[in-house]
């Protein structure tokens, strides 16, 4: 890499912040509250404590890789071949989530503010930023996230306070009616899906300026980027219902649209739209920096930011064949994407930081011994890759 | 028609821009920045002449449906 990156606990944060929240608050609420109706805000709550715990082993991991990163290490540890194909899944698995944010940024305006636009239309201007944003590199990219904190978090203040005339606690009634499954899933759900997401943070980390307070300032940013989308949640179920969660596509831009004070501030959707869309690109930006970083560690090359381009004709075209129509994700491959989320988000870390446990002690009388154990170790690590 | 090449055009003449000065480095950037260029351009092609091809995503249902069974069986 030519002169190294580095960004400060600071702007990680803000970056986690980001990620965390990122399109939860659009995809979140109608999933859980379809299972669980109006325990969902049980579920999220549970599932951010749970969320917690898959957030600090992707810290572990990412901290067990020390300066050399993923691709470096993975090579070291388990030969070009099966190292190789760790990276390989999380660049795809990185391509593939840039595209779906994008994708979601653009159903989402379509849906609600530009019914007649052509998607492509959202996607060249969005991919048209996504560019900028990589070929300045991680640093601009962060103190871009810190420049748009402070309207997240009022247009965020905005709508929550303005919404609390509107609360109905009646609406919480039934407590704890749904049954022991559905619950289960749906705290399975509110913790797979934002916080395995932050394994991205595994290609950041490393370039973060090592602080004492490192570790406590990323799970505290995590939890307040959980509790955040919590907190949109039981707004949505003591403002909306239950029902009537699971029922929309989009419960946080409704919500926005009941926002009525003294019939002098209402109709303020598009606030709150501007927020969501805030959230997702900075989720975007950063997956395919995620992207762009890998491919070039696995070609060695000396800087990300020229890939910056293709990366973003790339994700052009893939956000647009992602899915046929919004209802068709929803439905169906949304739960999919869940496991891809578990096998980056959790199993490959776990299997990945036991290689490395496994591998660490034989250092002191490596040369013969280590490559004695390269050969079954791969045979090893192929099968998880396909299995899990 | 002229919408795929517009995006060709729209590759070619920022690769006219990029490439020069990659190619002077020792690494393999212009290899790699013609790969993706290419799938890149292909992927936006198909894009925006809104062919109908199954996306990623449906790989992915493809790879993990029978485990979604599996445990729909035993959760019942």
């Amino acid at each position: 890499m030519g002169e190294p990156e580095r960004i400060s606990t600071r702007q990680l944060a803000v970056l986690l912040l980001f990620v965390t929240i990122g399109d939860m608050l659009l995809v979140l609420p109608p999933h859980v509250a379809e299972l669980v109706k109006q325990d969902a805000w049980i579920a999220h709550l549970l599932g951010v404590a749970a969320g917690l715990g898959i957030a600090w082993l992707l810290l572990k991991f990412a901290l067990a890789l020390g300066s050399e990163g993923l691709v470096e290490r993975n090579r070291r540890t388990l030969g070009t071949w099966a190292g190789g194909a760790v990276s390989a899944v999380y660049m795809l698995y990185f391509l593939l989530n840039s595209s779906l944010m994008m994708r979601e940024t653009s159903d989402f305006l379509t849906t609600v503010l530009f019914p007649e636009t052509p998607l492509r239309a959202i996607h060249g201007l969005a991919a048209l930023a996504f560019v900028v944003g990589i070929r300045y590199g991680l640093q601009s990219i962060a103190r871009a996230g810190e420049l748009f904190l402070p309207v997240f978090g009022i247009l965020y203040a905005i709508l929550l306070l303005l919404l609390l005339p509107q609360v109905q606690p009646g609406k919480l009634q039934p407590m704890l009616a749904a049954d022991a499954v559905s619950m289960l899933e749906g705290i399975y759900i509110s913790a797979i899906y934002p916080f395995c997401e932050l394994c991205v943070f595994i290609m950041v980390i490393p370039l973060v300026v090592r602080r004492k307070h490192m570790k406590r300032d990323y799970l505290l940013a995590v939890a307040v980027g959980g509790l955040s989308s919590f907190a949109v949640m039981l707004m949505s179920i003591l403002v909306l219902g239950g029902v009537m969660t699971a029922h929309y596509l989009y419960p946080a831009y409704i919500l926005a649209g009941k926002i009525n004070v003294g019939h002098f501030i209402e109709r303020l959707e598009s606030l709150i739209a501007v927020n969501l869309i805030l959230l997702t690109f900075m989720k975007t930006v950063l997956f395919g920096y995620g992207f762009a970083m890998v491919l070039a560690q696995m070609f060695r090359l000396d800087d990300y930011r020229p890939l910056a381009f293709p990366t973003g004709m790339l994700v052009f075209g893939l956000a647009y064949f992602m899915w046929p129509n919004v209802v068709e994700y929803n439905d169906g491959l949304f739960r999919y994407w869940g496991d891809l989320d578990v096998l980056v988000g959790i199993l490959l870390p776990l299997a990945l930081l036991g290689l490395y446990k496994w591998r660490s002690p034989a250092k002191g009388g490596k040369a013969s011994e280590g490559k004695r154990s390269t050969a079954p170790r791969r045979a090893e690590e192929l099968p998880g890759n396909d299995g899990s | 028609m002229w919408k795929s090449l517009l995006v060709i055009a729209v590759s070619a003449l920022v690769a006219r821009l990029e490439l020069p000065e990659l190619r002077r480095r020792r690494d393999k950037s212009a290899a790699v920045y013609v790969g993706l260029l290419v799938v890149g351009t292909a992927a936006g092609i198909t894009a925006v002449q809104q062919m109908e091809l199954p996306g990623p995503l449906h790989a992915l249902a493809f790879l993990f449906k029978p485990l979604h069974e599996w445990l729909g069986q035993i959760v019942g």
